[in-house]
């Protein structure tokens, strides 16, 4: 019984790691990140929602360093709060990365048939473009923040060509 | 078809208290409460109604709930003489069993003096610097925590009776608009979490709806108990906010608008949570 319940108190602090994104290790994330003025883009109207419909670096996107980038919990972190079926299977291997996928926002499997290219940019650079009440962080922005801790400041989550990687990942869920 | 009655009788006395919100079958700490009116939620729960069985089992036992420690340094100081004036709270307030019933239900309030709101924990340290002239506890100490869980403590199974009034009105709003104010990178508002996804999936976690009826309240990640006042502070932080002090303003006036949203919640004090 008391070691049952010892046992119970090891698992839920360990379980709790990476609910959000974390701040302690995030730090780490935006010390190295330049900080370099934001690259400029141009929203128009898609057939769904808003869309940026042109590639913020000019380079083509990796997906295999997308998926990675929508898996750290100090980055995209979209496991906290989306399903993608497909990746499941990978939590057999790692669990820390790929388990217990979030329940919040809708799952993403099939995004790709709803969204343009261009609409799914818009949602990763400032979701609320699109839908104004969202709980979904803008990854890439950093004005009009309130109180934002100092070691973020000016900074946006992730970066113009993390966005294009994930972008290329998004677009293989039809 | 008595419990009814003493339901329905409780419904009413707790009415009056939250001026005007009805309140359901009060089912010890899972309770749901029915709002009418102005409150932003249709109905109010517990934390406890979606913490793990086995989280649940852990507060409720009287002997394995790990906050007991300071349940017990609590009690203990209860009666310790402190201060230059030697005085303890016991000769004040004598039994706390009785004189601290219902103490924890109204807290935050109005506190002439200082034109603004008190919580709990700055009630006790006012105490002890006024009256027993001994010095005021630190926020994250084991000697306000304990004091405060067993002053929180006598108000257990009571329903938590948040006054709005002329008085307190103007820090009621302002708490609110604290509320619903995105911040952070994350750009996210209490109400996001709390109010639009409260029994959602956040992870491995679930979303309550983050009331304040168990406070302070053992933490299994912090491996002890923590203040309301703390837990803003995490929140904050998760969304890559920078968090006010314990203490400040701006948290006691969210702590007195996080409680009335609670109105009608059993006290639960010490509750265990993730
Ligand atoms: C804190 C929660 C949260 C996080 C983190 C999050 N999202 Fe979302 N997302 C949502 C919600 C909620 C919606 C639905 C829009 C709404 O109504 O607010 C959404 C919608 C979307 C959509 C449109 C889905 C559809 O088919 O309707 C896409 C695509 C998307 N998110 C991708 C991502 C990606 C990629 C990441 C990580 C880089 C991410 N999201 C991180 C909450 C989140
Ligand atoms: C990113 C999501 C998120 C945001 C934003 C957020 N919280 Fe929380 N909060 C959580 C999580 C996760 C927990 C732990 C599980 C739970 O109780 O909901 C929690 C717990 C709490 C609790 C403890 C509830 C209990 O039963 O023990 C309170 C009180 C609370 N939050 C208040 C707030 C306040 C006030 C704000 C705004 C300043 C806020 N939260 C913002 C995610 C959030």
């Amino acid at each position: 019984m008391r070691l049952s319940r010892i046992a119970f108190l090891f698992c839920s602090i360990v379980g709790l790691t990476g609910l959000l994104i974390q701040p302690a290790m995030a730090a780490e994330h935006a010390k190295k990140m330049t900080p370099a003025a934001l690259v400029s883009y141009k929203i128009t109207d898609g057939p769904a929602i808003k869309a940026i419909n042109k590639s913020l670096t000019g380079k083509a996107g990796d997906m295999v360093a997308g998926e990675k980038t929508m898996v750290n919990k100090k980055k995209g972190n979209c496991l906290a709060c989306h399903v993608v079926t497909k990746l499941k299977a990978r939590a057999a291997k790692k669990p820390k990365k790929y388990a217990d996928m979030g329940l919040i926002g809708p799952p993403l499997d099939g995004a790709a048939g709803r969204y343009t290219e261009g609409e799914l940019r818009m949602m990763l650079v400032n979701a609320k473009a699109a839908f104004p009440d969202t709980i979904m962080p803008g990854f890439y922005r950093a004005d009009k923040l309130t109180r934002v801790m100092g070691k973020f400041k000016g900074k946006t989550v992730i970066n113009a060509q993390d966005v294009e990687n994930i972008l290329a990942f998004l677009v293989t869920l039809k | 078809m008595g419990r009814f009655i003493k339901m329905a009788l409780a419904g009413l006395v707790a009415s009056v208290l939250m001026g005007g919100a009805a309140m359901a079958a009060a089912d010890g700490k899972s309770a749901a409460v029915m709002n009418k009116g102005d409150h932003p939620l249709p109905e109010v729960w517990s934390g406890y109604k979606w913490a793990k069985p086995e989280t649940q089992a852990t507060q409720d036992d009287e002997f394995e709930n790990p906050a007991n420690l300071w349940t017990e340094q609590g009690k203990a100081l209860w009666s310790k003489v402190d201060g230059s004036a030697k005085k303890s709270c016991q000769e004040c307030h004598n039994d706390a069993k009785s004189s601290m019933k219902g103490v924890a239900t109204r807290y935050p309030v109005y506190y002439g003096p200082w034109k603004k709101l008190i919580n709990l924990e700055q009630r006790i340290n006012l105490c002890r610097t006024k009256f027993m002239k001994a010095k005021a506890f630190k926020w994250k100490s084991d000697d306000l925590l304990g004091i405060t869980i067993y002053v929180s403590k006598q108000s257990n199974g009571m329903p938590s009776a948040i006054e709005v009034n002329a008085q307190t009105k103007p820090f009621w709003e302002k708490g609110k608009a604290h509320y619903y104010k995105r911040r952070g990178q994350l750009d996210m508002a209490c109400s996001h979490c709390h109010e639009k996804y409260f029994g959602g999936q956040l992870r491995s976690n679930v979303l309550t709806q983050g009331h304040a009826n168990g406070f302070p309240t053992y933490r299994l990640k912090w491996q002890r108990p923590g203040s309301i006042q703390r837990r803003f502070k995490g929140c904050n932080k998760q969304v890559r906010a920078k968090p006010y002090k314990m203490g400040s303003d701006e948290y006691i006036n969210l702590e007195h608008y996080v409680r009335w949203r609670g109105n009608g919640l059993p006290n639960e004090t010490p509750a265990v949570r993730n």
